[in-house]
């Protein structure tokens, strides 16, 4: 795991991902799942049982990619990453909207765009050749 | 240049992408259209950056990574011209000036890449925890300029509180019924 920025990247970010998760279902106790404005996560993060959910679902991904194998935590990391860039450009175009992620001035949208574009950088550019080589042996034993 | 440096060229011309996409998306349709193509182009080319691992359109790159700098400088020369003020120009300053921060970086970086031989690829996978530190603290610098210039566009205004995601709408009803 060591070797390879992809499963380094994604069970680091798995882990934090689910500690997230868990810790917003500490701060939101007391809120309905959809009745609410969300509690703040150490004073800074706006959560609210949704966002924990969605925190916990993408955690579980990276962490159980990053502790599989290359080719899982590459796809992984590249699918998080794009999809939440692809959103927040949908979101441009539909303003007002709750499909609008990136576009605000907070704590969060700063710390999703960079972890989203941290996953993208490093599942498109790292591991190029870790993965053909797995693919390669792959086919020989095939 | 090195795989690190690499990637965080391509990690800022994603992030001026993204303004240049949220700026065209509230620009009137001459300017939407250029910003948009700019902000797609800009999008691929860094993606192209990270997948290839070597500069794409190496000769064509440099313009175009300044071309919607000079589209900006146009703008507010004309806005001047015609007896505004540069602040009221057609494109937000705030946004524009940060895309421009990271297109003058673009530039530089593509600059630095003609005069110097491309590294071995295999620059991530012989130090990855340091790679992987170059790659964070790029996409926290990219981000903590987007970030703000992506508030004060128009779709920054129009966002919804991200506290409100998937909440209900209720509140959101007008209080005073219009009768029948």
């Amino acid at each position: 795991m060591r070797n390879s920025p992809n499963r380094l990247l994604a069970t680091v970010f798995g882990g934090v991902y689910i500690l997230v998760g868990l810790l917003g279902f500490a701060v939101t106790g007391g809120v309905g799942f959809i009745a609410t404005e969300g509690n703040l996560l150490l004073g800074l993060f706006a959560v609210n049982p949704l966002h924990n959910i969605a925190h916990l679902l993408i955690g579980a991904a990276l962490l159980i990619a990053g502790l599989s194998n290359v080719a899982a935590a590459k796809s992984v990391n590249t699918v998080v990453g794009a999809v939440y860039l692809l959103l927040g450009i949908v979101g441009f175009f539909l303003v007002g909207t709750a499909l609008n992620i990136l576009a605000l001035n907070t704590a969060d949208h700063f710390l999703h765009l960079a972890s989203a574009i941290v996953l993208l950088g490093v599942g498109l550019a790292a591991d190029k050749n870790t993965v053909r080589n797995t693919d390669t042996s792959a086919r020989v034993h095939a | 240049m090195t795989d690190s440096s690499r990637s965080v060229m391509a990690l800022a011309s994603l992030g001026v992408g993204l303004v240049h996409l949220a700026v065209g998306a509230g620009s009137p349709l001459f300017l939407a259209i250029l910003l948009v193509g700019f902000g797609i182009a800009e999008l691929g080319w860094g993606v192209a950056l990270l997948v290839r691992g070597r500069v794409v359109l190496p000769r064509a790159a440099l313009p175009l990574a300044l071309a919607p700098v000079a589209l900006w400088g146009l703008d507010i020369t004309a806005s001047v011209a015609l007896g505004g003020s540069g602040m009221a120009a057609s494109l937000p300053f705030g946004p524009m000036a940060a895309a421009s921060a990271l297109s003058f970086f673009l530039g530089a970086g593509l600059a630095f890449a003609r005069r110097r031989p491309p590294a071995p690829l295999a620059a991530s996978a012989a130090r990855p925890g340091r790679y992987l530190l170059g790659m964070t603290l790029g996409a926290m610098l990219v981000a903590g300029l987007v970030t703000p210039a992506l508030a004060g566009t128009n779709a920054g205004t129009a966002a919804v509180p991200h506290g409100e995601h998937g909440t209900s709408t209720l509140d959101d009803e007008p209080t005073v019924h219009s009768g029948h």
